[in-house]
This record gives structure tokens, sequence and C-alpha cells, in this order.
């Protein structure tokens, strides 16, 4: 039978791993998994950028591959419908750094710097389609189960033209093989 | 569209991926006796067949994309490959939920899903 396979947001200190691939993840500015959460919002700056919390995936084989998964890849729509002032940014990494940053105002910048693990500078997730995805590293064979692959990081970045309010959602996808 | 496998060996004999052992992994074909493989869906019927020559070798895959809020969509991918005069050709037939089959030659990394496959360790050596 075919693997059990989910995609898991990483928050917190544990991590805790939320479930997200039947709904939305929002990414605000707080280290917290929400559908619809509008407590802690990115403050639009006066100058500069603000940005999200940035947000950890990953995949996780909740049943075990009667062979083997590989061959991830993930990617976007290719177009950025966030809105005006509004950018995503992303790399894989191999391992989980906690968000940071003073909520309801902004996240700690992703950077190599402030997540060691992360694999390059991130650049712009929307580069990333179906014909061009982000390889990500990462396996996991038969009787094997839990978390596996290396972790997508994503960060929402907000300049001083955005507009107020939740913007456009996004989805990002994820693609695998299995024998 | 789940479908489940059977490999048939030039000797006469098969192994189903589901039988009353339960079920088989796909390293455990015997791919030196291997001479076609087959998918049935889960009502028995044939959907493909590939019939293999010597020296060529098969490919499957179950090919998931899996999108945050919504359903898991998978194609399953039925070739072979073959190593003639030091290139490696293959042929791969893409069946999709709804029953339709496209077939395409070389990988093609630029494409949603012609794209390569990365080896598992029975289909090595």
């Amino acid at each position: 039978m075919a693997a059990t396979v989910t995609i898991r947001r990483h928050t917190g200190a544990g991590p805790t791993k939320t479930d997200i691939t039947g709904i939305n993840t929002r990414a605000n500015a707080e280290d917290a998994h929400s559908t619809g959460g509008t407590t802690n919002p990115i403050q639009i700056p006066a100058a500069g950028t603000n940005y999200s919390y940035w947000v950890v995936t990953r995949l996780s084989a909740d049943t075990t591959p009667s062979g083997t998964i590989n061959n991830l890849r993930w990617y976007t729509d290719g177009t950025n419908s966030l809105g005006t002032g509004v950018a995503c940014v992303m790399n894989t990494a191999t391992g989980y750094t906690q968000a940071t940053g003073t909520p309801g105002v902004s996240g700690t910048q992703l950077t190599v710097g402030n997540y060691p693990t992360l694999a390059g500078a991130p650049s712009d997730a929307f580069a990333f389609n179906s014909g061009s995805p982000k390889s990500v590293a990462g396996s996991i064979s038969n009787p094997n189960t839990g978390d596996f692959g290396d972790y997508v990081v994503y960060q929402i970045e907000v300049g001083t033209t955005a507009g107020p309010g939740a913007t456009g959602s996004e989805t990002f996808t994820w693609k695998y093989d299995e024998t | 569209m789940p479908m489940q496998w059977t490999a048939y060996y030039s000797d006469g004999g098969s192994l189903q991926q589901f039988d009353s052992g339960g079920e088989h992994g796909y390293a455990e074909i015997d791919r030196s006796r291997l001479c076609a493989f087959a998918l049935r869906d889960f009502c028995g019927r044939l959907v493909i067949c590939l019939h293999l020559d010597p020296g060529q070798r098969l490919i499957y895959r179950k090919r998931h994309e899996q999108r945050a809020g919504s359903e898991r969509v998978t194609v399953y991918m039925v070739g072979w490959q073959q190593t003639i005069g030091g290139q490696n050709i293959q042929a791969v037939c893409y069946i999709f939920p709804d029953g339709a089959v496209h077939m395409a030659g070389r990988w093609r990394e630029d494409h949603p899903l012609f794209y390569s496959i990365q080896q598992v360790a029975c289909e090595q050596g």
C-alpha cells in the first residue's frame, strides 16, 4: 500500500509538528501554526522590511512505504499573488531552528547566520515552479516511519508598500516518488 | 485509482504485490527472471502490461503530488530503461488517476512529470 505521507509544520522548542496536509497555515509574526490567526500580524514597516516568523515544513511518513520514497521536490505556482510589497523567500535546511522575533511586529530574518543548517541564502520562492522545482534531499524506506527529507523553510517579507489585512493565499506543492 | 502490480517471470512464475502472505515489496521482484510487469486496478482489471526484452530494466514508480489543502494525486509510472551503445534509453508510460496514459521517452528535467527517477538499491547493478 502507498505510505500515508503528511506535510508537517514544525513550531516551538519541541518542536510541535502540526499536520497541515489538508489545511492552510498562516505565516504571522509568531511562532505558531494557525489557519486564520490575526493576533500577531506582521507590522507594515515605516522603513525597511519586516518578516514573518520563518515557517518550517517537512514531510512525515505516518505509515511506512512498502519500498522507498525519494526524489523529493517542492514548488510554487510560479506567480507571487501575495500583493504589493510582499515577497516570499525559501531554502532547504538539514535541521530545525526555532523561529524568533517580536510577536506582532516582525520575525528574525531568515539567513544562514540565523538558521545555521540552511542550505544557503534564501531566494525567491516563486522562482520554483512545476517545471523547475526545488530539489529536497532525503528519502525513507521500509520499515521506517516519521520525518524524512530535508526541511523546507520559507519566510514572508513585508515592505513599506504593503497594504493592511490578510494577503492572498499561495499553494506550495510537494512531489515525491514511491516504489 | 490505486493499483497493484504483478511481476511475471520467464520460467512461468509470478509475484503479486498482494497475496496470502501479505504485501510484497518492489525490491522482492527477481529482476533476473522478470519478463513482464502488469498493473491492475483493485477490481482486478488489467490496466497495463509491460513486456520486457532481454537487457531492458523495469522502471516503476508511484509519482505523488501533494498540495497543502488538497488530496494527493498519484501518477503511476511503468516503463523500461536499457543501455544501448553506451547511452541509457528509456520509455515510460504515465498512468493518470482518470485512466489516461501518456508515454514519453527521454527524461525531461524541465517537465512537471517526465523528469528522471532516483534509482533505489534493487535497481542498481
